[in-house]
């Protein structure tokens, strides 16, 4: 049995709850994990169809601020409930059976251990009837299937029908595969487990039972049909990968071709780079002579000309071009 | 006995006489592989992979001079390189 959380002993105690009525704690947000709440999810929401039409109650809200009930203070801060419920934020008590039924309750909020059948509620008629039903069916069936005979056999069904080994799965499946739908109840060991108890609960009033054990029998079938296909097939063809590594293995190791010798260089090339005189290339450049005499006579003549253009040295125009020994 | 004349090895040789023609610088490099070739002041060995050589002298003087003072200039490099 779960303690109350700490939240759970002070929340009605809170101080702010006795003064204005407006509840000053609000529960933490358990974060969503799939992983771990997936198969409860699954069998809380086979459940959440039949109490509804079976037991009409009067739904609860969600706990709003200015509401002043204990009850509804524990409900919200339950971390269990909210763990097992993500649908919870978006559709607040609408599918939850743990507030539509509250005798399923105690059995679901504490998560018990999977390998124990959880312990009977007093005065709860259902599980009564679901203890009945497997006893008479554990006396009919002369042998049980191996995979409720298997010792990691546990109250999640997809779990349960995992199977030791491989090859006890194949013979199990096929047995389930070949059976009569009227021998494919032969889960009553299952229903040890409070999910699996109220399913059949479900089926009793009045739900068709082959609804109530599809969901959580495809999966399971499926799920462990793919080792069992590969039995079938008599070992693997497809060679492994030891195989082809043992393959390649055997092949013939492929050398690189020695280095050939370097040919031996001629003894004439050999002599001229040791001896002689080797000029790779031989660049000539002949410049004209730059000044011709010519030019001489009309450089003299500058200073003449711009001393004429009466700017005090300068240069007149268009004088510059052919100046400086230009021709 | 005479010693075996040294081995002399030009690989390309470039010439760059501005306003000349090509049979004026064809002349000029054929003349001037003979003074190499017959120049005594050769060093014995050495390796220049580039030899440039700039001298002045007018494109229209005789190919032959033009020769002659392209060889002494290059044997003068020769001699100036390590």
């Amino acid at each position: 049995m779960k303690r109350p959380s700490y939240l759970q002993l002070i929340a009605p105690r809170a101080p702010g709850r006795d003064r204005g009525g407006v509840a000053v704690l609000s529960p933490p947000r358990q974060p969503f994990r799939p992983s771990a709440a997936a198969p409860d999810f699954v069998e809380m929401e086979q459940r959440a169809a039949l109490p509804a039409a079976s037991q009409p109650r009067p739904r609860r809200r969600a706990p709003l601020p200015t509401a002043n009930s204990t009850s509804e203070t524990q409900q919200a801060v339950s971390p269990a409930t909210d763990a097992a419920d993500p649908n919870r934020q978006t559709a607040p008590a609408a599918t939850n059976p743990a507030r539509t039924v509250p005798q399923s309750a105690p059995a679901n909020l504490p998560r018990p251990p999977r390998q124990r059948a959880a312990p009977p509620a007093p005065g709860h008629t259902g599980r009564r009837d679901v203890d009945r039903i497997a006893a008479d069916r554990r006396q009919r069936s002369p042998e049980p299937p191996a995979v409720a005979a298997a010792p990691g056999a546990t109250a999640s069904v997809s779990r349960a029908v995992r199977p030791p080994t491989m090859s006890t799965a194949a013979v199990a499946l096929r047995e389930s595969a070949t059976a009569p739908p009227s021998a494919a109840p032969a889960m009553p060991e299952r229903a040890t487990s409070p999910s699996q108890a109220s399913s059949i609960a479900a089926a009793d009033h009045g739900a068709p039972r082959s609804t109530v054990a599809t969901p959580t029998a495809n999966p399971s079938v499926s799920l462990s049909d793919i080792p069992d296909a590969r039995v079938a097939r008599g070992g693997d063809r497809e060679p492994t990968s030891s195989a082809r590594v043992a393959a390649s293995a055997s092949l013939p190791v492929i050398a690189p071709p020695a280095p050939q010798p370097r040919p031996p260089l001629p003894p004439s090339a050999r002599d001229r780079a040791a001896s002689g005189l080797h000029i790779g290339t031989l660049e000539v450049r002949v410049v004209t002579p730059a000044v011709p005499p010519a030019a001489i006579p009309r450089a003299a003549s500058r200073p003449r000309a711009g001393r004429s253009a009466g700017g005090g040295g300068r240069i007149a125009r268009g004088f510059g071009v052919f100046g400086l020994g230009q021709t | 006995m005479p010693d075996a004349p040294a081995v002399k090895r030009i690989d390309r040789l470039l010439l760059d006489i501005p306003g000349s023609t090509a049979d004026y610088g064809r002349q000029v490099a054929l003349l001037v592989a003979a003074g190499l070739a017959n120049a005594g002041a050769v060093p014995q060995a050495g390796d220049l992979p580039t030899l440039r050589v700039t001298i002045t002298a007018d494109h229209r003087s005789d190919p032959a001079t033009l020769a002659r003072r392209i060889v002494a200039a290059t044997l003068r490099d020769l001699a100036r390189s390590p």
